[in-house]
């Protein structure tokens, strides 16, 4: 690697920076809303601080609210975590160089924006767990962060809707996802898996389509072998996709 | 809810942790080229399903989103131009807060 450039961990924070900005309000939110659901101040933080998973503490904080089980929310964490076994399987080429210690402890960071900017990443660079921390504890820091801030001063949380900040994470989305678009046999694979989570998410519960849409595209991958050349090519010449 | 709620927490973190361990490393050394070419395929999958319900789906209802489509179209032709990730996120993030708070009519 060129050695003018940051380094990679400081790489990390300054990639996840946007999305750091998002996790804190999208915290703070989530802190104000628990806070309502009847959780005690530390309770939130212990939920963030432990579980780490925006949708599944959205998902619990209004069943608890509604005074569900136990057990009714532990499946319901279950099903909107499906999503991360293909995540981990799709990362799992990169982590190859990793010691089984620093894979079990990189895993408690895997989120969907974790997910996305370090693939992008390792696009165009050996994958390595200083980047990988730098862009994964900047998040942890700011969900944890915000939910503090929420369960202190939720009156004062913007409304992200009206201010149209919940279309944060869909932009962040679709910049990664201008990589993967390469070729028309892949643009049309992202185009089917849109459409068919779309449709899926009337009938299949939350959390899920995500893990049926990315089995669907490997399908597609699987048995298109001849279509192009692998994507996980490493070459580190490639500049001008630089992220800052 | 009965049970105390860190016991709930816990369990909670728990799942959701070996979710996000259990395929993280698997032994690639035998990984056809077939099984790379799939899982190179997987992120369309994911992708494509983190962005298409925010941009059909509202409130439950089959929906077009207008400006949620101008805003992802605008991000896609600034990343072609600028192959740069915060500049297209700022500008596709910032035309919908702009909208949003009637700033730009649409």
């Amino acid at each position: 690697m060129n050695t003018s450039e940051p380094a990679a961990w400081k790489q990390g924070v300054l990639d996840a920076l946007p999305i750091t900005a998002s996790y804190v309000l999208f915290g703070a939110i989530f802190g104000m809303l628990s806070g309502q659901s009847g959780l005690a101040a530390w309770e939130s933080m212990a939920m963030s601080l432990f579980v780490y998973s925006g949708a599944a503490q959205f998902a619990a904080s209004s069943m608890i609210a509604e005074h569900a089980g136990f057990w009714a929310i532990i499946l319901t964490t279950c099903l909107l975590n499906a999503r991360h076994f293909l995540m981990g399987l799709s990362l799992s080429p990169y982590y190859q160089r990793f010691s089984p210690a620093q894979v079990n402890a990189l895993a408690f960071l895997l989120t969907d924006e974790q997910y996305a900017i370090t693939l992008n990443r390792f696009r165009r660079y050996p994958s390595d767990t200083s980047y990988i921390l730098g862009v994964g504890l900047s998040l942890y820091i700011a969900w944890c962060l915000g939910t503090w801030l929420g369960t202190v001063a939720g009156q004062w949380i913007p409304d992200p809707a009206a201010l149209g900040l919940g279309f944060s994470f869909t932009a962040m989305f679709v910049a990664l996802a201008y990589y993967q678009l390469l070729s028309v046999v892949r643009i049309l694979t992202f185009v089917l898996c849109g459409a068919a989570a779309v449709g899926m998410t009337f009938v299949l519960p939350n959390g899920l389509p995500v893990l049926v849409a990315g089995l669907l595209a490997f399908a597609i991958g699987y048995f298109l072998p001849a279509a192009e050349p692998t994507e996980t090519a490493q070459s580190p010449n490639v500049k001008e996709v630089e992220s800052t | 809810m009965s049970t105390h709620p860190l016991l709930l927490f816990l369990v909670m973190a728990v799942a959701t942790y070996l979710s996000r361990r259990a395929f993280l490393r698997l032994p690639s050394r035998h990984f056809s080229a077939r099984l790379k070419n799939g899982l190179s395929f997987i992120p369309l999958g994911i992708f494509a399903s983190l962005i298409f319900p925010s941009l059909f789906v509202a409130e439950g209802q089959l929906a077009v989103q207008p400006l949620f489509l101008i805003a992802s179209a605008l991000c896609l032709a600034v990343m072609a131009v600028s192959r740069n990730v915060f500049i297209s996120f700022g500008v596709s993030l910032g035309l919908v807060v702009l909208v949003s708070l009637g700033v730009i009519p649409l």
